[in-house]
């Protein structure tokens, strides 16, 4: 199915994941896998991540080949009254120009997977490392969804974007 | 080979593979016991062809949800191979696989072991951008970590002793007690960068993959918060500073004493770590800062304020000589492998654990034995001896160590109650002074 944003219920169960795996390729274009916390920003219909250069890797993966793949599965991991589990497919961009502040504006989309996160933030001094961050970008391309968590049926396609 | 008992550690099963389209694809596994074994399986939708014999990640993911948000209990385990899937059931010729788990490695040393893959990509993008980048914690809480601020309460304490000394015997000028206190805190805040810059350049500071708020150093240079240079120029600035308030106090207040007293201060925060003597690295590092937040900082600041040295006034600074020591001392105990690992034999990498401990506790019991003895051998008034009502605490540090010895997460709040008791008890005895003059 063609589709100009995700369906709702979709972005439901993104904006209530805990983590999420989130997939880039690397120079062998063998895939390398990451548990991430995903950020889903329904207005602008964009899943963001923000990854510390401690774990920088993936970074310079995604800025050579910018196509990914993000999975929600496993309902305790969602917090939403619906669960679905969800592949996406995707095209990233990395945003590292400014790793101390930049990444800051998904703070309100952070807070309210990680209320505790702000007691860390004043603790910035204390892992300055861990707090350059820079922002993975994925615009979702191709989705599939297993309705309800159930692996057993038939998962539905959505193409992204017109 | 993934075994049943390491998937019922994880909830999230998955397999990351190339797709037809280019893209990678990461789909969920079901698992399914089948005759005693655990079996991965494909969910409905996905080919056994569109996998079979491609270069796959399998993905272990747990994380314990917390109810009011977030989560915590973080582990995951990455298999990477060839797969081999019949009948929708997934094999995986492994290759490589790489785990983490929170409780086994706590975050804190998962980051450290990163560091140096963080500054390469800071350097990247600076020589990207063209210009230096550096992690961006503001200029006070960088100075606040470069020079260790908060361990200027060991200069602090034992200036309030010297003073304590000198009041009871009627001799008190605050502004001789500010001016000793800021030449002081500019000799031990040197210290501190020095003590950091050769620790960097001898590779103790590096080879520390366990650091805590209390060991391992500053983590300023190694962090990219200062660079080399800037760490000599802060150092230096402070050694220079503290010498001319040194230079000063001497010329005032007496040559001969207060320039002996500042040099041996000067060389001993500098040759702590600096080559060639490297006390620190030579077992003499407990000596050196004995003798330095003991005797010197004692004996200087009472002579500062009375112009003349006594036996009261050397009895006076062992036991904080000694507190200062074992914060010195049990700090050590996390870095010890590190430490022997870059060369650096402190007293403690010398010892046993059982000698370790030993030496705690003989340092511990003869630092309340001096304070007995002042009053006993009329050096001070009775009233100094509410310092040994730190005692229990005392014994709640040497405890602490002996329960929690060597590592270094669950001995940070050792270390710190080991801080406190420096400080408690240190500060009584300067009030036991005070308190005797007031009687």
């Amino acid at each position: 199915m063609n589709t100009y944003r995700l369906p709702q219920e979709v972005e439901d169960v993104l904006e209530g994941a805990l983590v999420a795996i989130l997939t880039v390729v690397n120079e062998k274009n063998e895939p390398v896998s990451h548990p991430m916390l995903p950020l889903y920003d329904r207005d602008r219909g964009l899943l963001y991540f923000t990854s510390s250069i401690l774990f920088s890797k993936k970074l310079e993966y995604i800025k050579k080949n910018p196509r990914v793949s993000v999975l929600i599965s496993h309902r305790e991991y969602v917090n939403s009254d619906k669960y679905h589990a969800i592949e996406i497919k995707g095209d990233a961009r990395v945003f590292d120009q400014d790793l101390s502040r930049e990444w800051q504006k998904l703070l309100p989309l952070w807070r309210k997977k990680e209320p505790y996160i702000d007691t860390y933030l004043k603790q910035r001094f204390a892992l300055p490392l861990f707090w350059e961050r820079a922002i993975i970008e994925v615009r979702p391309r191709k989705v599939r969804v297993w309705r309800d968590g159930d692996l057993e049926k038939e998962p539905e396609y959505y193409i992204v974007g017109g | 080979m993934v075994g049943a008992e390491d998937l019922t550690m994880f909830e999230q099963v998955a397999i990351a593979f190339i797709d037809e389209d280019g893209y990678p694809s990461t789909i969920p596994l079901l698992t399914t016991r089948l005759n005693g074994d655990v079996k991965l399986r494909l969910p409905k939708g996905i080919a056994d062809n569109w996998i079979e014999r491609k270069k796959v990640n399998l993905i272990l993911n747990h994380i314990t949800p917390i109810p009011t948000g977030g989560y915590t209990d973080r582990r995951y385990a990455v298999f990477r191979g060839l797969s081999r899937v019949m009948d929708g059931i997934v094999r995986v010729e492994v290759e490589r696989a790489y785990t983490w788990d929170e409780r086994v490695t706590p975050f804190p040393q998962y980051v450290e072991v990163s560091t140096a893959r963080a500054r390469r990509y800071l350097e990247g993008i600076g020589k990207r951008l063209g210009e230096t980048f550096k992690p961006r914690i503001g200029l006070f809480w960088s100075f606040f970590r470069t020079v260790r601020l908060p361990f200027l309460i060991a200069t602090a304490v034992p200036v309030a002793i010297g003073t304590g000394a000198a009041f009871y015997r009627g001799f008190f000028d605050p502004l001789l007690l500010l001016l000793t206190l800021v030449g002081l805190s500019c000799i031990h805040l040197a210290l501190n960068v020095a003590n950091d810059y050769f620790d960097t350049i001898l590779g103790a500071d590096i080879a520390n993959k366990r650091p805590t708020p209390f060991s391992g150093g500053s983590r300023a240079i190694i962090y990219g918060i200062v660079n080399m240079q800037e760490a000599r120029l802060i150092y230096t600035s402070f050694f220079l500073t503290g010498a001319a308030v040194g230079a000063y106090l001497a010329v005032t207040r007496g040559l001969l004493e207060i320039s002996v007293l500042t040099c041996m201060g000067l060389f001993l925060s500098y040759f702590y770590t600096a080559p060639p003597l490297k006390l620190a690295y030579r077992g003499f590092g407990e000596i050196a800062v004995f003798l330095g937040f003991g005797p010197v900082i004692v004996l200087g600041t009472y002579f500062v304020q009375t112009q003349r040295i006594g036996l009261d006034a050397i009895i006076s600074s062992i036991p904080i000589g000694l507190l200062i020591m074992l914060i010195l001392y049990v700090n050590e105990i996390p870095d010890t492998p590190y430490d022997r690992e870059a060369g650096k034999m402190t007293l403690v990498t010398r010892f046993t654990k059982k000698q370790a401990l030993g030496f705690l506790a003989g340092s511990l019991i003869a630092t309340y034995l001096t304070i007995l003895l002042i009053p006993l051998l009329n050096l001070g008034p009775t009233t100094i001896l509410i310092a040994l009502a730190s005692a229990p605490l005392a014994y709640r540090v040497y405890r602490g160590v002996e329960h929690n010895f060597g590592d270094p997460y669950r001995m940070i709040g050792v270390m710190s109650l080991n801080v406190k008791n420096a400080a408690i008890t240190g500060s009584l005895l300067a009030a036991g002074y005070i308190i005797g003059a007031a009687l």
